[in-house]
């Protein structure tokens, strides 16, 4: 039961750290929460859906690599659109929050006024298949998720740590500003980051659509996953992929558990987001954040 | 017609609530997405009572904005306190709107998701009028207030708002305790007008149109919240057709408005006749427009579509315009009328206060209170058997360097001390332990004895000792008399209660006391004739001047000024040295100054402490210290090519 | 003529006017020093060259080209800013550091011949090639700051107060550097605080005062010049010299 618990945790931890990373890489170098960021999974979840079941047939395999690069392409207009000018004007962090909010209320509401508030599931990509391990029955797909994910994330971190651009990238996270004094196109290094976050919450838009449903307010669950990123440290890699587990993990156990005969599924993202107040009193940075102190 | 009333009564209730979140949002920049839960709040607590406690409905809205403050009290300590990044708190507060929402759909006594349907209409559109020109005056009331002021300060430049003793939590709590309260009464008439409610009702959506409309309206003002909700609730009524666009609406709105006018349509500006013809342009065109949708819908099916939008159209642009020049017309004709007007309404104002004042003779409390802000510009008493400011092994490592090491020196009474060392050696660090802005890694400050040590900024500066920045922070949206005025808010302790009413026997007096106090140390520091310029306009020389009238204000006895002549030519630098020795006369204070202009230092300081690399390396009269060759090597370099090209001694 | 600037203005927000009405030019193979009081404007000025922030009117033309406000095309016509403060990235080893600094370069050969360069400057840096910058000492941090900034190989390499926060001896050494890399055919414009010492190096200087050019001269000149040496080289002059002083017209 317990074992069952923390695969059915790690799956959904996997696709929340999976979104955590896309909300740290902007923070990281941008330094403000892109809340826009859930309606740009959703709308990867919905390319997902045209490709797969709406438009075309395609395959499981191909339809993810062009939600992928279709969401990374409306983040990178998101970008565009809702922050470079505040960017260029070097504008106040809340500017780009209220940005974010405009975008991500906008987002989310096209999709209802275009598409409509109907529930679609996108096919199964592997029936009703599951494996048994000992007590526990794991779905293929949950492990797949779960590999897909780890495999992103690898993949991430060595474009991050191994190439120009990800070097730049990191440096920029410390300072953006001298790192286009050395010569680097901010505009170009920022739409890196953006296809980025992008893809990888593609990727995670089309994992929740498999397993839940795509509806328009899906991106809901996308504030759990920046719940995951703050606990872990909003601009930590580690930190957004660790926090992104944990959470998974501490809602598995949540939904499963019961207090006085009362079960606590439906108080889950209460817990969530009370995991979240209780973290920020006692370690505002995160678990892995750094602290920057102001200078007068 | 009865539509027309109840969308003007709809829009007349989210206005309540948006003046509220006015208040905490437009002021402090944080961001409540979970706002429509206080409407929850306060909406449920009345309906419950009047539904099932037949309660009346003013003692049951009071009781809806009761609790609804009393959770935002519990909401806001925790995630307020640990000082949270804007969009850390607008995430905790979304997930406080998701908690109470979950909450509502499985409690007993609000039925669940089905919610209450049959509540009692009580509210109508007259007293929702009343709530609403009451929510507006309190509001406008509270803004003009200590209490007020030190919000505004806070979401100016919180850091500023420390150093003149204005503590975060409470004043954050309390904008947000009164954006609560509001949004409870919001919530309360609105049950009572639309007499069913459930929790889908109370969800991200009416979270998002208040807060835009606080955006879009301008952050800094209650006008344009005003204009721009009740544009939202009367303009998508009339294109029904595009309802499902309106939240796309709000959004998009949300962005242009940022990226293209992020004061908004009235930031930091109430109406007044200068902006009043914007007013009469957006109602103009919103005017316009009811009018062509009416004609459209009216007479589509006669003319057909394509000549009904066209005359819907002709029709907007026309009446558009007329109300637009109209308003501008009636604006400029008005101007000549509007000095003579206020000057008459000001001093019927100053009769009406007299005549409460004579009839009712001051409390005890106001008359010490009033006696105190005389005070303010008093020559301090020196006490000179002591220092007044005494460091003794001050250490601070940020990271691994090592910012200031063991430093110790004494200020003494009376007198200007330099506190000179190249960039970089620590300077302002020392300045930022005195003040409290970084906690102290190791030795004592002992300011006339008291340590200092652990204390919070704000008390170390309530105890006397107050600061300028190196970079000036000013409160740059609030005029020049407003900055000192607001760091006149320790003198007086009204309550919030006569605050929010603004009574005649405390709170006028004391605004126009202080009003007088700052006048005072504005002409100190020649700046009476700005007093009524936005700070932000002032040129850097003069914002400089206003920042020590602002730590002035204070009533310090011990006064740190870091940099004051940064940025300033030789003139206005000596300007500034016969400013600063006129105060220091004046007042007996005692100051300590960092300038790096030695022409300066040397005119001014009767002793001098020199620190490199966050180390004392000499100390004495400013002639010792041209001589001493440890400030000769750490300034210049090499101590032979010292004698060649600068024959000191 | 390698950099020409003419009738610079520069403002912050509405009311601050930081540079005003600057000109100045610098010839290959010099060393020009710019010298001034904290908040005359020597780093916006600084900033400004580099195109970070954009002047309000002026013309700033460098190797026959005019400039655009923009870094990453400054950098590709030849500048490099080595900034106050230094600005490493502390989380990034000192090699990532100095390859970020020929971030625009793809010729392998030649940017290792320039890493070869630089050690010969800065021998302690190949040791720490593989220490997160952060790490490194004071001075040690200035070395790789003044790396990083030739691994672009620059013309023009702009050094923003480089002595700041160095203890006096590590100061001339890096004098002495700076004196080093100018032999080698760089030119380099020079800001600092530290007035005596870069005037000497200087061919030639500008006094920056409030946002105005006020005295310009070799660096000899400057330095026997009594205003500079009441400022920047604290001799104690009267009241009435100091006004006197201020008064007299800046040098053309």
């Amino acid at each position: 039961m317990i074992f069952q618990t923390i695969i059915t945790g790690l799956s959904i931890g996997s696709i929340y750290a999976l979104m955590a990373v896309g909300y740290s890489l902007v923070f990281s170098v941008l330094n403000f929460s892109n809340f826009a960021h859930g309606a740009v999974i959703t709308l990867g979840a919905y390319v997902a859906w045209a490709v797969m079941v709406n438009i075309f047939q395609l395959p499981f395999l191909p339809a993810l690599l062009i939600s992928m690069l279709g969401a990374g392409i409306i983040a990178f207009l998101v970008e565009r659109i809702a922050y470079s000018s505040l960017r260029h004007r070097r504008a106040p962090s809340l500017y780009f929050m209220i940005s974010a909010m405009g975008m991500a209320i906008a987002l989310q509401n096209v999709l209802y006024a275009t598409i409509g508030a109907n529930l679609y599931a996108l096919p199964p990509v592997f029936a009703q298949d599951s494996i048994q391990l000992g007590t526990a029955v794991i779905s293929k797909m949950d492990l797949f998720a779960f590999g897909f994910s780890i495999l992103a994330i690898a993949l991430l971190t060595f474009i991050l740590n191994f190439t120009r651009v990800g070097t730049a990238i990191r440096a920029a996270s410390h300072d953006a500003e001298m790192v286009s004094v050395l010569g680097v196109n901010l505009d170009m290094l920022v739409a890196v980051l953006f296809l980025l976050a992008g893809a990888l919450g593609g990727m995670a838009g089309v994992f929740m659509g498999v397993k839940y449903m795509v509806y328009p307010s899906m991106g809901w669950i996308t504030n759990k996953a920046y719940i995951g990123a703050v606990i872990g440290g909003l601009g930590s890699l580690p930190g957004a992929i660790v926090g992104g587990i944990l959470l998974g993990l501490v809602e598995a156990l949540i939904s499963v558990s019961t207090i006085g005969g009362v079960p606590l599924s439906t108080y889950r993202d209460v817990f969530s987001f009370g995991l979240l107040a209780l973290l920020l009193i006692v370690r505002p940075t995160g678990l892995f954040g750094r602290h920057v102190e102001e200078k007068l | 017609m009865a539509y027309a009333q109840a969308i003007f009564t709809n829009a007349a209730i989210y206005i309540i609530a948006t003046m509220g979140l006015a208040i905490f949002t437009g002021y402090t920049g944080l961001f409540s997405l979970g706002h429509a839960a206080f409407m929850a709040i306060g909406g449920y607590t009345a309906a419950i009572l009047t539904y099932f406690f037949k309660v009346p409905l003013l003692p049951a809205l009071i009781a809806g904005v009761i609790l609804s403050v009393l959770v935002s009290v519990i909401i806001g300590y925790p995630t307020l306190r640990v000082k949270l990044r804007s969009d850390y708190f607008a995430i905790a507060t979304l997930g406080f709107g998701e908690a109470v929402k979950v909450l509502l759909e499985n409690l007993e006594i609000t039925q669940g998701a089905r919610g209450l349907p049959g509540i009692t209409k009580l509210a109508d559109p007259f007293n929702t009028f009343l709530f609403m020109i009451l929510t507006i005056w309190l509001c406008r009331n509270f803004l003009h207030s200590n209490y007020g002021r030190k919000i505004i300060a806070i979401g100016q430049d919180p850091v500023a708002a420390e150093m003149i003793g204005i503590r975060l939590l409470p004043n954050q709590m309390l904008s947000l305790a009164i954006s609560a309260g509001f949004a409870g009464l919001s919530g309360g008439l609105l049950a009572h007008y639309i007499t069913f409610i459930q929790p889908a009702i109370f969800n991200m959506d009416l979270s998002s149109l208040i807060t835009a409309g606080v955006v879009c309206g301008g952050m800094g003002s209650l006008t344009g919240p005003f204009v721009a909700v009740a544009l939202f609730i009367v303009i998508p009524e009339l294109f029904r057709g595009l309802a499902l666009w309106r939240l796309v609406m709000y959004g998009a709105l949300l962005v242009v408005i940022i990226n293209f006018r992020p004061k908004g349509l009235f930031g930091y500006e109430e109406i007044n006749l200068n902006n009043a013809p914007k007013l009469f342009t957006i109602i103009g065109i919103t005017v316009g427009l009811t009018v062509a949708a009416s004609i459209y819908n009216e007479y589509a099916s006669y003319w057909g579509r394509f000549p009904s939008v066209l005359a819907a159209l002709a029709a907007a642009v026309a009446i558009s315009f007329i109300v637009s020049y109209a308003g501008r017309w009636l604006s400029s004709a008005l101007k000549p009328f509007s000095a003579k007007f206020s000057k008459s309404m000001s001093a019927f104002y100053a009769r009406y206060v007299a005549a409460f004042q004579k009839a009712f003779t001051p409390t005890r409390r106001l008359e010490v209170q009033l006696n105190a802000l005389k005070e303010r510009l008093a020559v301090v008493r020196l006490d000179h058997s002591q220092p007044v400011l005494k460091i003794e092994h001050l250490s601070k490592k940020f990271g691994g360097v090592v910012a200031v090491n063991d430093l110790s020196f004494e200020v003494r009474p009376g007198e200007i001390l330099g506190l000179i060392g190249p960039n970089g050696s620590g300077k302002t660090t020392v300045f930022n332990l005195i003040s409290g802005v970084y906690p102290i890694d190791s030795g004592d400050i002992l300011f006339e004895k008291k340590n200092l040590v652990g204390q919070p900024p704000t008390a170390i500066v309530l105890s006397g000792i107050s600061r300028t920045f190196q970079n000036i922070r000013l409160f740059g949206s609030m005029t020049v008399l407003e900055n000192v005025q607001t760091a006149l808010h320790t003198a007086s302790n009204y309550s919030l209660l006569e605050a929010f009413i603004q009574w005649p026997w405390s709170v006028n007096p004391m605004e126009q006391r202080q009003r007088e106090q700052a006048l005072e140390l504005l002409k100190l520091v020649d700046l009476e004739e700005y007093a009524d310029r936005v700070a932000k306009t002032l040129p850097y020389g003069l914002q400089r001047k206003l920042e020590i009238a602002r730590a002035l204000a204070l009533n310090p006895r011990l006064l740190l000024l870091d940099e004051p002549a940064a940025g300033m030519n030789p003139k206005e630098s000596l300007e500034l040295v016969d400013l600063i020795a006129r105060i220091h006369k004046l007042r007996n204070l005692t100051i300590i100054l960092i300038e790096h202009h030695m022409d300066v230092v040397m005119n001014i300081c009767e002793r001098i402490v020199v620190i490199n690399f966050g180390s004392k390396i000499a100390e004495g009269t400013p002639q010792e210290i041209q001589c001493n060759p440890a400030v000769l090597e750490a300034y210049l370099g090499d101590k032979v090519e010292v004698e060649e090209y600068a024959p000191l001694c | 003529m390698l950099l020409s600037v003419e009738n610079l203005n520069v403002f912050y927000g509405e009311a601050v006017h930081a540079l005003r009405d600057v000109s100045f030019q610098v010839d290959q193979g010099e060393i020009v020093s710019v010298i001034g009081a904290n908040g005359a404007g020597k780093s916006t000025l600084m900033w400004t060259l580099i195109g970070l922030l954009r002047p309000k009117s002026g013309k700033i033309t460098f190797g026959g080209k005019t400039m655009n406000a923009v870094p990453h095309q400054a950098v590709q016509g030849g500048m490099a800013l080595v900034p106050e403060r230094r600005r490493l990235f502390p989380n990034l080893t000192v090699r990532e550091n100095l390859s970020l600094g020929a971030y625009l370069r793809h010729d392998r050969a030649k940017i290792a011949e320039d890493e070869a360069y630089v050690f010969s400057l800065f021998p302690i840096l190949k040791e720490r090639l593989g220490q997160y910058a952060g790490t490194l000492s004071g001075g040690q941090q200035q070395m790789v700051a003044i790396a990083r900034g030739l691994m672009s190989r620059p013309k023009l390499l702009l050094l923003d107060e480089p002595s700041l926060g160095l203890a006096p001896v590590l100061v001339n050494q890096m004098f002495d550097s700076i004196q080093q890399i100018a032999r080698q055919g760089t030119t380099i414009l020079l800001v600092e605080q530290n007035a005596l010492q870069s005037l000497k190096i200087a061919n030639r200087a500008y006094v920056l005062e409030v946002g105005h050019i006020v005295r310009e001269g070799t660096g000899q000149e400057l330095l026997r010049d009594p205003s500079v040496q009441a400022a920047y080289l604290g001799v104690r002059q009267n009241k009435e010299e100091v006004l006197q002083n201020a008064s007299a017209p800046p040098a053309a």
